[in-house]
């Protein structure tokens, strides 16, 4: 039997570590765990917490544009809080909180493997991960301040005479370990996802979570080496007198754009993939439905995938060097297969039985706050709309409102829908939902009116603004609604707490789950599984649940429409 | 009862989709959604492709909305209740409805796009009147063809003086970092790149001063690299560069 | 659970199967699958190198810059034979031919160890710097790049000699071997494609 000779791999691969059998328990097991769940978990908390930090410079960020010429913090560190702000939301926060926690932790488990491919590799990935946060935080204890050039690091404002001092240099290096960190980790999770799916798990049978975080992991090691190779480049350009983005020596500045949005794009979908993922598994199962056009779903993401690597000089339009026909064609067109998941989403909720569970309320705060940033971007991708809102705060409520619908209600859809399997403890959903409420109004009243400073022409990264602009009654809006935001994390740490102290016991499939992480005990055991049910179809655990219901009895295109009241 | 039961409801959503679609765009041709008009000819281009695009933009978000909410209203699990829904997984003929119809709308975008796209950054080859601007961290130097140069001085922002009704062609470059020539009012910025000229002609059609700032993060005092446009009559123009050449 | 269930194969039932070649071992694929986010580092760079060629104001490479192209290719040669030889030394791995093996990996070893000694004699004996000009900057971080790759490989080689001359029931050992082969092949092509963008344009 095949599966046998792998498993024996991965022993071999493992070594001699049996005696974290049990879990590890202490600090020392904790640092040197090689556990998939152990890491994924520590992953998802230290992301989480580099997302507080992060968020805590958006309240200085929001404080400071409440009038138009605040002084709270000076231009310097304005400029320093929105860099570090926009890098550790997104390198820090948003990639490796799906990427390295959720995929880390779930797919193993819903492919039914005892691990990942390569275990000390994975531990590997989370050391890199956490230096490079702790890297990027250390830029605001030098001398020079942090990295002032916003995340994207035009050069040459970049170059070392225009930035000098380790700040920036402390930016690149830590930018350069977590794209190690999510180039082993997408390694890691391809090679699991290809060599250690559970007999009978075919490609077309692999929950669609797994599926976005194969395609994620193909995204990362498409996108970032080229970050990393820009990275190199801009650091010899500094300390070598290299001469890659200086006009004296034969360089050229646009070309770091080129390079930067070539890794941009791809890595915004890399943000955001992983989330449609958590969707996709949160939805079918409160709504007790099978996820709907499973195939178009998988098509669909490999077509945003690769549409990815072919738009990024929409980020580009205004600098009149880039083909604008182009780029502004295939930008239209990602609505496409990006519509074809919200639709399927949908329509798995149609003729469902939703359950307005946490999870699932956040999943609503997602697709409204997706669909909307998401049809600003498609304005965006008309170049002569970008001519008009380039660089003003109408991208900023673009970006934040489908970032903070992915990685934001996408992502807590998922830590509370997991959260029953990673600690084995309930959360209070009273709680839960007021944190959604909170922070759906907080969000909302953030990035809308931002779209109308965008449009009067308040250009992003500026500290002050001109009375004249008629934006400061808008400004004040949304720093109200960020605060609002930010007590709703307030929120959240309470639930948690109060979960942690008075534990209430969670069961294993407190959801009725489809997949096979609820076919394990909650937390699992440490090789994840004692047996594993018969996998003749996406949802194992359904079929084994509803055996009169199964997939593999149903797998003509819509049979047996019969509903049945059922008592339980 | 089926999942897809209600046609007849189908339908009755549909002709209230119709209705609240046209209320839309009968209240939406006069508005301009909370952007500028356009003081020039190129951006009252890009304000009509915006107004497009808003009002495709909320039939869509509408659509999609309407069709979810009314999901989680009539789906929603009734107290007491726990039923097993149909298991229905698949329907080729929506599949192939909800892709084709985005493909369509896409189709037509990007037509408006590149038609209106080609009006604003066409570049005319005899203009009435040509300006250098060069930006540096960080003010801005505007010099006319005559040799009339205007540049920021410290707290004073300079001031961009054009012909309305006429075509003046803009040179672009930058003496530093990246900059970006923008005025909100002409819905329009241009990038200012060191290495790279770029050039886009401006066509304004009414008088009246305009701000004008910086748009790409140059360094510490980027909020503050703003300059005015000021749009007067051609004589105007005229008379003003022939002083400023006197002066 | 109230569900028929498949029992897991123990992790740690170690009985012998056959050696297969057909299927990659779990190694080789996550190389495979690491190697293709490598062949995006290089894009990167030759991506570089091209916009630059492209946008360059006068002859390239810009007058000035000299390289010995000849004894680069003979240095070029030598690389390239040396994915034949670690190609051996896999072949006699896999038929259980230890010695061979890693007398093929020493030849190998040998031979890239010369290539890295050729490239410090260039870098030292060059006429320009990565501060020259764009060139020099790309010829320097190019060349420096692909050499760590080349003194990786040459790490790896050390550390798998002294892995086939350990136990010999390593089990593991064979993934390693076919691996580091993978990876080797890989860079000598990128070398190829290098020595032809830097040293043949002239
Ligand atoms: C999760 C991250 C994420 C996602 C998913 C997207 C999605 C999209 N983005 Fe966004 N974008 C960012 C993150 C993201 N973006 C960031 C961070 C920036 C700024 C970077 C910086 O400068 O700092 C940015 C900037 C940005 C720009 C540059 C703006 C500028 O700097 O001037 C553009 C321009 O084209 C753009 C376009 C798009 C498009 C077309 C989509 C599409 O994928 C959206 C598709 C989705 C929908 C359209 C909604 C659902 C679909 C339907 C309901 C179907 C029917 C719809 C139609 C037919 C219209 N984005
Ligand atoms: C996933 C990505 C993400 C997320 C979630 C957010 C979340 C938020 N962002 Fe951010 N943002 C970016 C990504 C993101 N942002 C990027 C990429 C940029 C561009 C950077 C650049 O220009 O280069 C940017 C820029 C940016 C700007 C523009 C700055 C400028 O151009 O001048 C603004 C301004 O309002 C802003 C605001 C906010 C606010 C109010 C939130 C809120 O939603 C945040 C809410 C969260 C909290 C408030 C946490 C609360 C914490 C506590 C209550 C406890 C504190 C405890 C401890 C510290 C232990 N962001
Ligand atoms: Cu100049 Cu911003
Ligand atoms: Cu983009």
């Amino acid at each position: 039997m095949t599966i046998a000779e792998e498993r024996n791999d991965l022993s071999n691969e493992e070594g001699g570590h049996e005696h974290e059998h049990g879990g590890p328990r202490g600090i020392y097991l904790w640092l040197t765990s090689t556990d998939h769940k152990v890491i994924g978990k520590s992953y998802m908390y230290t992301a989480l917490i580099f997302m507080l930090i992060a968020g805590a410079m958006a309240m200085l960020i929001r404080a400071q544009l409440t009038g138009p010429n605040n002084h709270i913090v000076s231009q310097q560190t304005y400029n320093e809080l929105f860099t570090i702000h926009g890098s550790m939301m997104l390198y820090l926060f948003a990639g490796p909180f799906a990427f390295g926690g959720f995929a880390n932790y779930i797919l193993p488990l819903q492919i039914g493997a005892p691990d990942m491919a390569f275990p000390r590799l994975n531990a590997l990935s989370y050391w890199l991960f956490v230096t490079g946060g702790i890297t990027m935080l250390s830029g605001f204890f030098t001398s020079g301040g942090a990295a002032a050039f916003g995340w994207v690091s035009y050069a040459p404002l970049s170059s070392y005479s225009n930035a000098p001092g380790a700040g920036p240099d402390l930016w690149i290096v830590a930018i350069a370990l977590t794209g190690f960190s999510g180039i082993f980790t997408a390694v890691n999770l391809i090679t699991t996802a290809f060599y250690l799916r559970a007999p009978g798990l075919t490609m077309f049978r692999l929950p669609i979570f797994t599926w976005n975080m194969i395609v994620t992991g193909m995204l990362i090691l498409i996108a970032f080496p080229i970050l990393t190779a820009a990275m190199i480049m801009l650091y010899a350009d500094r300390h070598f007198g290299a001469h890659f983005f200086t006009v004296s020596g034969g360089g050229s500045p646009v070309m770091w754009q080129n390079l930067f949005w070539f890794f941009g794009h791809p890595e915004v979908y890399i943000l955001a993939l992983p989330y449609f993922g958590i969707v996709s598994e949160v939805i079918p199962v409160f709504s007790r439905k099978p996820i709907f056009g499973y195939k178009g779903l998988v098509f669909a993401t490999l077509a945003i995938a690769g549409l990815s690597t072919g738009v990024w000089a929409h980020h580009m339009f205004t600098t009149g060097t880039v083909l604008l026909p182009f780029f502004s064609a295939l930008s239209l067109l990602i609505a496409v297969p990006t519509g074809v998941k919200v639709f399927t989403w949908i329509a798995t909720m149609w003729g469902g039985d939703i359950e307005f569970k946490t999870p699932m309320l956040f999943v609503i705060g997602f697709l409204f706050t997706f669909v909307m940033g998401g049809v600003t971007g498609v304005m965006l991708a008309a170049p002569p709309i970008d001519f008009a809102v380039h660089d003003t705060y109408f991208v900023v409520a673009h970006f934040h409102q489908v970032l903070a619908g992915t990685a934001v209600f996408g992502g807590f859809s998922g830590f509370f829908y997991w959260y029953p399997k990673l600690t084995g403890r309930m959360y209070r959903e009273s709680l839960g939902k007021l944190q959604f409420w909170m922070a759906f109004v907080g969000f909302s009243l953030t990035f809308f009116p931002q779209y109308l400073i965008g449009l009067r022409g308040m250009p992003r990264r500026v500290p002050v603004y001109l009375v004249s602009d008629h934006v400061t009654f808008l400004n004040q809006l949304s720093t109200v609604g960020a605060f609002l935001t930010g007590a709703s994390f307030i929120v959240w740490l309470i639930n948690m707490w109060i979960s942690w102290k008075k534990p209430v016991a969670a069961g294993d499939n407190p959801w009725d789950g489809h997949t096979l992480e609820w076919a394990t005990s909650s937390p699992p055991p440490h090789h994840n599984f004692v047996s594993l049910p018969p996998i003749r179809s996406a949802r194992p655990l359904w079929d084994a649940n509803h055996p009169e219901h199964a997939d593999y009895k149903n797998q003509g295109h819509g049979s047996v429409p019969r509903e049945r009241e059922e008592q339980k | 009862m089926s999942n897809f039961k209600s046609v007849r409801e189908r339908r009755v959503g549909r002709k209230g989709l119709l209705l609240a679609f046209f209320a839309v765009v009968l209240s939406s041709c006069s508005s301009t959604f909370g952007g500028y008009r356009g003081a020039t000819t190129q951006g009252q281009s890009e304000a009509s492709l915006y107004q497009g695009f808003m009002i495709t933009g909320i039939v869509v978000a509408g659509v999609t909305f309407l069709g979810l909410f009314y999901v989680l209203v009539r789906y929603r699990r009734r107290k007491g209740t726990n039923r097993i829904p149909s298991q229905r997984h698949s329907n080729l003929p929506v599949e192939v409805i909800y892709t084709v119809i985005p493909v369509l709308i896409v189709i037509g975008l990007f037509v408006f796009t590149v038609r209106s796209e080609n009006k604003i950054t066409q570049v005319s080859s005899n203009p009435n009147v040509s300006v250098d601007i060069t930006a540096f961290q960080w003010g801005w130097r505007f010099t006319y063809s005559n040799g009339v140069s205007i540049v920021s001085q410290g707290a004073n922002y300079p001031q961009l003086v054009l012909p309305a009704n006429e075509t003046t062609k803009v040179t672009l470059v930058s003496q530093d970092v990246v900059h970006g020539f923008y005025v909100p009012a002409f819905n329009f910025s241009r990038y200012a790149l060191p290495g790279v000229t770029n050039y886009f002609d401006l066509t304004p059609t009414s008088t009246g001063t305009y701000v004008g700032r910086c748009s790409a993060l140059c360094g510490l005092y980027h909020g503050e690299m703003l300059f005015s446009v000021r749009v007067v009559t051609p004589s105007q123009f005229q008379s003003w560069l022939t002083q400023q050449k006197a002066a | 659970m109230g569900y028929m269930s498949q029992t897991i194969v123990s992790h740690n039932s170690r009985e012998s199967e056959p050696i297969r070649f057909n299927r990659p071992s779990m190694l080789g694929v996550g190389t495979m699958v690491w190697l293709s986010s490598e062949l995006m580092f290089f894009s990167g760079l030759f991506a570089a190198y091209f916009t630059l060629r492209s946008g360059a104001k006068g002859p390239w490479p810009p007058a000035g810059i000299k390289l010995d192209v000849l004894q680069s290719g003979i240095f070029t040669l030598i690389l390239v034979m040396s994915s034949v030889t670690m190609q051996k030394a896999v072949f006699e791995a896999e038929h259980g031919r230890r010695k061979s093996a890693i007398w093929w990996i020493v030849l190998t070893l040998t031979m890239g160890g010369s290539f890295v000694a050729n490239q410090v004699v260039e870098w030292t004996h060059v006429a320009f710097s990565a501060s020259t000009n764009a060139f020099g900057s790309l010829f320097f971080i190019m060349t420096g790049l692909h050499g760590l790759h080349v003194i990786l490989g040459l790490v790896g080689m050390i550390f798998l000699i002294g892995r086939l001359a350990g136990r010999t029931d390593d089990p593991g050992e064979l993934p390693v071997i076919q691996s580091l082969s993978y990876y080797w092949h890989f860079v000598d092509v990128v070398w190829i494609a290098l020595y032809s963008v830097l040293f043949l344009t002239h």
